[in-house]
């Protein structure tokens, strides 16, 4: 699909590496469920055929606005309820403080990741 | 691709369900606080990031950028503005592909911006035919 020399990028969500798979548990718990992986962004790419693989590590912003939807969300609380329901409200909500624990934890990182075909 | 865990549980009507229901005016309003755009963002992509990734991409006009699991098209619209490429939004629920589209017309994006239901696993594009492809928390 993709022409020799071309780009694939994207954001992933993922697990450090050396997770015990108590912990590796613990990420799916807490982060989107497809967050586990037996091998990290990098060496899937790697495997996948991609070459000049780069990783940047964008945690720290995703820790900042999971932070901001939360606080944002919280102060919009009775107009979201209202809106999407007392359970979609709680769902999101409960996702994404998850989501912050895990980061916070060390079980969650995100990262841009760039490979060349 | 080595996945562990457990396996997405109907993710298809859940992202369905969630393509269809417009979002509220305080929902959309917390977006543009939140990530620098209001347009029903289903990821964590704010518009810094989306302006890195387009600055890695290194894309012009005579590119052709797909963007897969593009959900409402945010991305692959904004990827089109700032470098002048071609794009193709590829997602599986036909709610978010026809919300695509009102995004490409209202961007006026059209003859530069398509959009293909397709599922990532199989995708049905020649060989060598896109120059970069692109995702934000879809692969997670």
């Amino acid at each position: 699909m993709l022409k020799p020399d071309g780009v694939l990028a994207g954001y992933i969500i993922h697990t450090p590496p050396g997770l015990t798979p108590v912990q590796e548990q613990e990420a799916v718990d807490l982060g989107p469920s497809a967050v586990g992986a037996e091998a990290s962004p990098a060496e899937m790419a790697t495997a996948a055929g991609f070459r000049e693989v780069g990783v940047r590590d964008v945690t720290d912003m995703f820790l900042a606005t999971l932070d901001r939807v939360i606080s944002a969300r919280l102060s919009c609380e009775a107009r979201l309820r209202e809106s999407e329901g007392d359970q979609v409200f709680a769902d999101e909500q409960g996702e994404n403080e998850g989501r912050r624990r895990g980061v916070l934890s060390g079980l969650l990182k995100r990262s841009l990741v760039v490979a060349r075909k | 691709m080595g996945r562990k865990g457990p396996p997405p549980q109907d993710n298809f009507s859940i992202f369905r369900e969630r393509y269809a229901d417009p979002h509220s005016d305080v929902a959309l309003r917390i977006e543009q606080e939140v990530f620098g755009h209001s347009s029903g963002v289903d990821g964590f992509t704010t518009l810094e990031e989306a302006d890195d990734l387009a600055s890695v991409l290194n894309v012009g006009s005579r590119c052709m950028v797909l963007d897969i699991g593009a959900g409402r098209g945010w991305l692959a619209g904004f990827i089109a503005e700032a470098s002048g490429c071609h794009v193709v939004s590829s997602d599986i629920p036909i709610e978010a592909l026809v919300e695509s589209n009102r995004r490409f017309s209202a961007q006026d994006l059209a003859g530069r911006a398509s959009t293909v239901a397709a599922d990532a696993r199989v995708l049905p594009f020649r060989p060598q035919g896109i120059d970069a492809a692109i995702h934000s928390d879809v692969f997670c």
